[in-house]
């Protein structure tokens, strides 16, 4: 309380980038890089210390409180966890209608159908509807979680090392239906992971982050046939070999 | 790794499921199913450019999240 500031840690250091329409970047580095910092400050959900972030050509960090939460239906974000990123109070219905009620975007019975159509959309049935979240596997929780970023019709996804906590057959599942989906809706996707191989799969492009900072950023074959940086390609020999 | 897939290969790819729960092989490989999966690099590198030529929806700049470091002057010194 009767502290003094004596030296400052640099999550995020001077960062610029853009991100296109359409398009899948893959956010890799090591943990304590900045890459979940960087995620979670460009939807407004950390406060940045100085810098722009503009979504959709409005300038995010100078919008009002009323203003953001409007805007936050068009920007999601998928966690790590998806076993503490559902409320085990919930059925999973409610979870993934609770959106559309909140943000008034349809009555209760539309919700309702929007919500069977959604578990259909990622891989689930009807009859999940009235379960809850202790009643499915760590898979189907990532895809109920899915379910529940889609509900608001975004534009934008942020996905924290959405497949991490999944074992990895779970997970190609479920990269296959974010790629699915991607292609269905035109979502743009920043994909954060420390799994080189993912975002292999998955990106367009590819921001390495390094203490803060961002060490190299280019098209997904350049940088991996030939990083530019020393970081990336110890990164990318450090992927284990079959 | 060394190629980029249309999709990954799942479990379903390589076992089927029965009504009754009984497994069934497919027959396919690892490295036969990750051949009618790989994509030219070319094409995905074409592709990506062409997304890059249109409109940005996110763009940041100069973006710092700095946290303080702080030293407290109230610490409590140790007993002897």
């Amino acid at each position: 309380m009767f502290g003094r500031v004596t030296d400052h840690v640099k999550a995020v250091d001077d960062v610029s980038f853009n991100v296109y329409k359409g398009e899948t970047l893959g956010l890799v580095g090591e943990s304590g890089c900045g890459k979940t910092t960087l995620g979670r400050t460009v939807l407004r959900l950390l406060e940045a210390t100085s810098g722009s972030v503009h979504f959709d050509g409005k300038d995010i960090l100078a919008l009002s409180t009323g203003d953001m939460r409007r805007l936050r239906r068009e920007m999601q974000i998928i966690f790590q966890d998806p076993y503490s990123s559902l409320n085990p109070r919930l059925t999973i219905g409610h979870a993934i209608s609770e959106p559309m009620l909140v943000h008034k975007l349809c009555d209760a019975k539309t919700a309702k159908a929007r919500t069977l159509d959604l578990l259909e959309k990622v891989g689930l049935k009807a009859e999940h509807y009235n379960r809850y979240p202790h009643q499915f596997s760590g898979g189907q929780r990532q895809r109920v979680c899915i379910a529940r970023a889609l509900a608001l019709n975004p534009k934008f996804i942020v996905c924290d090392e959405s497949v991490s906590a999944l074992d990895v057959s779970v997970q190609a599942q479920v990269l296959n239906l974010l790629n699915d989906l991607k292609k269905d809706f035109g979502f743009t996707y920043i994909f954060i992971t420390h799994d080189m191989s993912v975002v292999r799969f998955m990106a367009d492009r590819i921001m390495v982050m390094n203490k803060g900072k961002i060490e190299e950023l280019g098209f997904t074959a350049d940088v991996f046939a030939k990083p530019e940086s020393q970081y990336t390609q110890k990164l990318i020999d450090a992927i284990p070999g079959v | 790794m060394d190629k980029r897939l249309t999709r990954l290969p799942v479990v379903g790819d390589f076992m089927l499921t029965d009504t009754e729960g009984r497994f069934t092989e497919t027959g396919l490989t690892v490295d036969g199913i990750r051949a009618t999966l790989a994509v030219d690099d070319s094409a995905v590198r074409a592709q990506s450019e062409a997304i890059a030529q249109g409109d940005v929806l996110l763009k940041v700049e100069n973006l710092k999240v700095y946290y303080p470091i702080k030293r407290e002057c109230l610490v409590a010194l140790p007993t002897m």
